[in-house]
Order: C-alpha cells, then sequence, then structure tokens
C-alpha cells in the first residue's frame, strides 16, 4: 500500500534519511527499530505525509502520496506521534472523536458511523471507564492509550505509530501490540516504532532495523534481529531466548567503546 | 454547550435591550423607549436611533470581536494568555488614528481617525504577513506580533512626545483609552463590514483548531492545512479587532478574560469555545458599558479603562490559579 522509495529526508541541514526504501503491503505488521537518531521518527513522519522529501518520493497504491488530497490522506493514514500531547483538558472521549474530524462532512456533527468507530475506539483501547475523564487527571499510560484510541477512531488502512508502548505497562503493551496486530488482521498495515526488541520480534511481521539514517536490514524478526545485527546497531550483546518457539533477543549488556 | 450557548445569547440581547434603555447617568427609561417606537421623528427616536443604539451595536461588535478573536488566537497558539493585543493589530490601530490625529486629518474630515486606525490595522497584519506568512511556525507568528507591537507602540510614544500642544497629547491620550460614548451610525457603518468578514473567518476554524488541540503533527495528519489556518485567524482577527479598535480605540481584556472563563464550561474544546466566546464578549462589553455609564459622575469613565480595571486583577487571579494547579 505505502511505499518509500529512496527517500531522502532533511531535518534543518542534516539529513536524517538517507535513501530509505521499503513497500508495506496490506495486513502486514512491520516494525521500525534502531537506535536513538537512527532517523526512525522522521522516515515516520516522512512516511506519513508530513514532511517533504529531500530526494526520493512516497507513493501511495502506486501513485505519489504528495498527490492525494490532505483529508483524503488523513482518511487513509492514521499517525501517532512519539509522547503525544494534549495541549487543552478535554475528556477522553472528545480526545479520542477528534480522529473522526477527517470523515465528518463540512458543518455536521457526529454520524451513526462516527459514533460507533468511537465506540470501538473505546473499547479496543480499553478506555471505556476513562470516557468522560479528563486527560490532564489521567496517568502517563492512560493518557498514552487516549491517544492510540484518537488513531483508531479514524479507522485508516495504514497506521503510523512511533513508540506507542513507550509509557505502558507490560499488560498493556501486550495489549496495545495485540491491537495494532489485530488492525493488521483485519485489513489495514501497520508501521510501528519500537525500543522493545522482544516486542518487535513476536508481534512484527518484518522488521527494518535503521542506523545512522539508513535502513540497514529489512527482512523477517529472525533473520534481522540476530545476535550481530543487534550487536552492530545498538552496542548491546543480545540473549537470545527461546519461548514457544520464537528466539526473543533480550539486551543484556553495552559492549565497551573501542578507542583506536 | 447548547444550553451555555443559549443562556450567553439570551444575556446579550437583553444587555442590548438594557443599553439602549439606559441614558447616561444610569437611569433607565422605558419612556423613551415607548416614546421613540410611537413617533419617528418625535426627540426620543433621535436619542433612541442617533445615540443609544450606535452605542450599544458597537458594544455588542466590539465585544464580539474581542471575544472571538482571543479564543481563536488562543486556540492556535494553544495558550490561555494569547488575546488579541497580542498580533499587533490594536496597537497598530491605535497608532492609525494617532497620526490621524497629529496631522490634523481629524479636525478636517470626520473619519480620518477610524480610517487612520483601519489603515493602522491594515499594515500591521501586511506586516505580520510579511514576517511570518511564509513560514507556518507559530513562534515566528508571535515574535512578529511583539515586533508590530513594539513599533507602534513606540511611534505612538513618538507622536505624544512630539505633539504640537499639551491639549493635543491629551486629546490623543484620551482617545487611546476606549470609549463608545458620542459614536453615531456612521462610526457603527465604517465598521461594520470589516468585522463582519473578520468574524465570518473566525467562525468556521473551530474544527481545525480542535485538532490542534494535539499538536501540529497531529493536525496535520487529520488533514489541517496549518498555514491557511494561521492566514485565516491572523486576517480575521485582524479586520475585526483593527475595525473596532479604529471606532472606538483600545479596549483590553475581554479577549483575554471572556475565553478563560468559559473554557471550563465549554468542555475545554478550542472549537466549541468560539461562538460562546463571541456571544460572551458582547455580553460583557455591554455590561462594562452599562456600569460605565452607572459610574461615570462629571467626568466619563471610560470603557478601555474600566475594563482594563476589571482585567488587571483577572490576571493576577489567573497567575495565582495556575500557580496553585502547578503546585507549590
Amino acid at each position: 500500500m505505502i511505499a518509500a522509495r529512496s527517500l531522502s529526508l532533511r531535518r534543518g541541514a542534516r539529513l536524517v534519511v538517507q535513501e530509505a526504501s521499503l513497500a508495506l503491503l496490506a495486513g502486514e505488521v512491520l516494525a521500525l527499530v534502531g537506535p536513538n537518531g537512527a532517523g526512525k521518527s522522521t522516515l515516520l513522519r516522512g512516511l506519513a505525509g508530513l514532511m517533504r522529501p529531500h530526494a526520493g518520493s512516497v507513493e501511495w497504491e502506486g501513485g505519489p502520496l504528495a498527490r492525494l488530497g490532505a483529508r483524503t490522506r488523513a482518511r487513509l493514514i492514521g499517525y501517532l506521534p512519539q509522547q503525544p500531547q494534549s495541549h487543552w483538558p478535554i475528556c477522553v472521549r472528545d480526545l479520542v472523536a477528534l480522529g473522526r474530524l477527517p470523515h465528518r462532512a463540512t458543518f455536521a456533527g457526529e454520524s451513526a458511523a462516527d459514533r460507533e468507530a468511537i465506540e470501538r475506539a473505546l473499547d479496543e483501547a480499553d478506555l471505556k471507564h476513562l470516557a468522560g475523564r479528563r486527560v490532564d487527571g489521567l496517568s502517563a499510560g492512560e493518557r498514552a492509550r487516549a491517544m492510540i484510541g484518537r488513531m483508531l477512531a479514524s479507522e485508516p488502512r495504514l497506521l503510523l505509530a512511533d513508540e506507542p508502548v513507550a509509557a505502558l505497562d507490560p499488560y498493556h503493551q501486550i495489549e496495545t501490540m495485540e491491537i495494532l496486530r489485530n488492525r493488521a488482521r483485519a485489513g489495514a498495515g501497520v508501521i510501528v516504532v519500537l525500543h522493545d526488541l522482544g516486542l518487535a520480534a513476536r508481534f512484527a511481521d518484518r522488521v527494518a532495523l535503521m542506523r545512522e539514517g539508513r535502513i540497514a536490514a529489512l527482512g523477517p524478526p529472525a533473520l534481522v534481529l540476530d545476535a550481530s545485527a543487534i550487536a552492530n546497531a545498538f552496542r548491546v550483546e543480545a540473549a537470545m531466548i527461546a519461548v514457544e518457539g520464537a528466539l526473543i533477543p533480550v539486551p543484556w549488556r553495552r559492549i565497551a567503546e573501542r578507542r583506536s | 454547550m447548547k444550553v451555555l450557548t443559549a443562556m450567553l445569547a439570551l444575556a446579550a440581547l437583553a444587555l442590548f435591550a438594557l443599553s439602549l434603555a439606559t441614558g447616561p447617568g444610569g437611569a433607565v427609561d422605558a419612556g423613551l423607549l415607548r416614546g421613540a417606537l410611537s413617533a419617528p421623528a418625535s426627540p426620543e427616536a433621535l436619542i433612541l436611533f442617533e445615540i443609544r443604539l450606535p452605542r450599544a451595536l458597537l458594544g455588542l461588535m466590539v465585544g464580539a470581536s474581542m471575544g472571538l478573536a482571543g479564543a481563536a488566537l488562543q486556540g492556535l497558539l494553544r495558550n490561555p494568555l494569547a488575546e488579541p493585543a497580542l498580533i499587533g493589530v490594536t496597537a497598530s490601530a491605535a497608532l492609525g488614528a494617532v497620526i490621524a490625529f497629529y496631522f490634523g486629518f481629524a479636525a478636517a474630515f470626520a473619519f480620518a481617525l477610524p480610517a487612520g486606525g483601519m489603515a493602522g490595522a491594515l499594515i500591521a497584519i501586511l506586516l505580520i504577513y510579511a514576517l511570518a506568512g511564509l513560514s507556518a511556525s507559530i513562534h515566528t507568528l508571535i515574535l512578529a506580533g511583539v515586533a508590530v507591537n513594539s513599533i507602534a507602540a513606540a511611534l505612538t510614544s513618538l507622536a505624544l512626545n512630539l505633539a504640537p500642544s499639551p491639549y493635543a497629547a491629551a486629546e490623543i491620550l484620551f482617545w487611546l483609552l476606549g470609549s463608545l460614548a458620542d459614536r453615531s451610525m456612521e462610526h457603527v457603518q465604517l465598521a461594520l463590514l470589516p468585522v463582519l468578514a473578520g468574524l465570518g473567518l473566525l467562525a468556521f476554524t473551530g474544527r481545525a483548531l480542535d485538532a490542534l488541540t494535539l499538536g501540529e503533527d497531529v493536525a496535520a495528519s487529520l488533514g489541517v492545512n496549518l498555514r491557511l489556518l494561521q492566514a485565516r485567524i491572523v486576517l480575521g482577527s485582524g479586520l475585526a479587532v483593527g475595525a473596532v479598535t479604529s471606532v472606538v480605540g483600545s479596549v483590553g481584556f475581554i479577549g483575554l478574560v471572556v475565553p478563560h472563563l468559559l473554557r471550563p464550561l465549554a468542555g475545554q474544546r478550542p472549537g466549541g469555545l468560539l461562538l460562546p466566546s463571541a456571544l460572551g464578549g458582547a455580553a460583557l462589553a455591554l455590561a462594562a458599558d452599562l456600569l460605565v455609564r452607572l459610574l461615570s459622575g462629571a467626568q466619563e469613565l471610560r470603557l478601555g479603562v474600566f475594563t482594563a480595571l476589571l482585567g488587571a486583577p483577572f490576571f493576577l487571579w489567573l497567575v495565582l490559579a495556575s500557580r496553585r494547579e502547578a503546585g507549590p
């Protein structure tokens, strides 16, 4: 559905993403992993259509993404930034309802379809009991889930999530990954930035490993997330632990800086 | 939400009627209304239509413009301390009027003053576009506003400094204080078109402002054109606020206080706050003008002075409240 072709993106004068190429299929979960500053968030913003490519292009189903209207794009692509914030202390339901904005006709209120999508999102993100609460009174984890709910309410065909599990406890981390997995099973595409390599290995169909602005490796988790690739990219030794037939990498100790 | 809007509309309407019925000493005389409506050519009708109606209409326009512009700017900048004066249009409109005063245009023809004010406001809008219009950055907009404000304030001070006579300086200062008294239907007509255009531009920014609650990136991903939104709000606020400032002088704090008071009642949503702020602003301006008439003795108490007197303690309370919220 979405594809980056030799995409380069700039932040200020610095080239943060260089010649990144990837293509996502519908129904697929792709995990973007890599050390801090590798360009994961920037690549995600580029795929969301929020940045103008410095070189290369982003394509949506074969045509240039930039040619889609802002509203069409907003309906197709849901974007969840890293550490999303709400500048006003609105209530959770109102926040989730913002996800419906691209679907609502000018001047029209919420339609039945809007209300259903909002209810579904509240349900999926485990927010029903929080619907009337103000976001400033929520815990960090509850707020993060409300933001996920907002993206789900848009019912986009492509979900782009930047570290959606960063603020969550293990229960809700697994729950969030299951939500994304389920959306993929229902036919959506998912690209998710993760720092937890275990979650990436377990929930992603494919993993893209980024390093210094480039996609260093792209493929099934078992191939991309092996001990030597992790050592090269993250400068940590990873223990590979077999759980239910899958090898899950667990970062174990830092590799001492080589000094020349 | 709808209840709030209806109540504010009723309050504004009631205060509008009360403003029509209230004389300069603050006395309510329903007899004048009856007399004016039964005999169209009577002195009562003259008072009603030539003196009180423009005053009440201008109160409505000033309040609605300040309230709506304040709510829209607070939403755009995502800051509860934003107000219409922030983008420098108020100061520039005042400067335009002062220049008209200074060079004697005001004495030469009656509407030089508001015309000068509107020219000042328009120049300010163009200046802000030139400075901030090309980037979508909110920071640049604030900086441009500060710059335009400073320039206008400095030039106004210069005009006062070099005023040909103490009398001229006093007149300039007095005009700057802002008042609804002694304005005519011509003043209303002059301001009406830009005010309506400005309010129209601002009125339909609600959804985009709601989306902006989640930051610029998410708003853009929800299909909001941030550059267009910013342009609309600067132009809309500039037209409405510039036009009312041109005919009544500087009236502060309504644009700050009203959205802030109504925000909790409107569910904190910046989009839901727009219409209530316009109505609430109109109600507050009319109420303040009524009180001014009630409290004025031999010397007229200026509306701008009165709103500042009300607004400054409110501002202080805001600071204390936000300190309490942030914890000790």
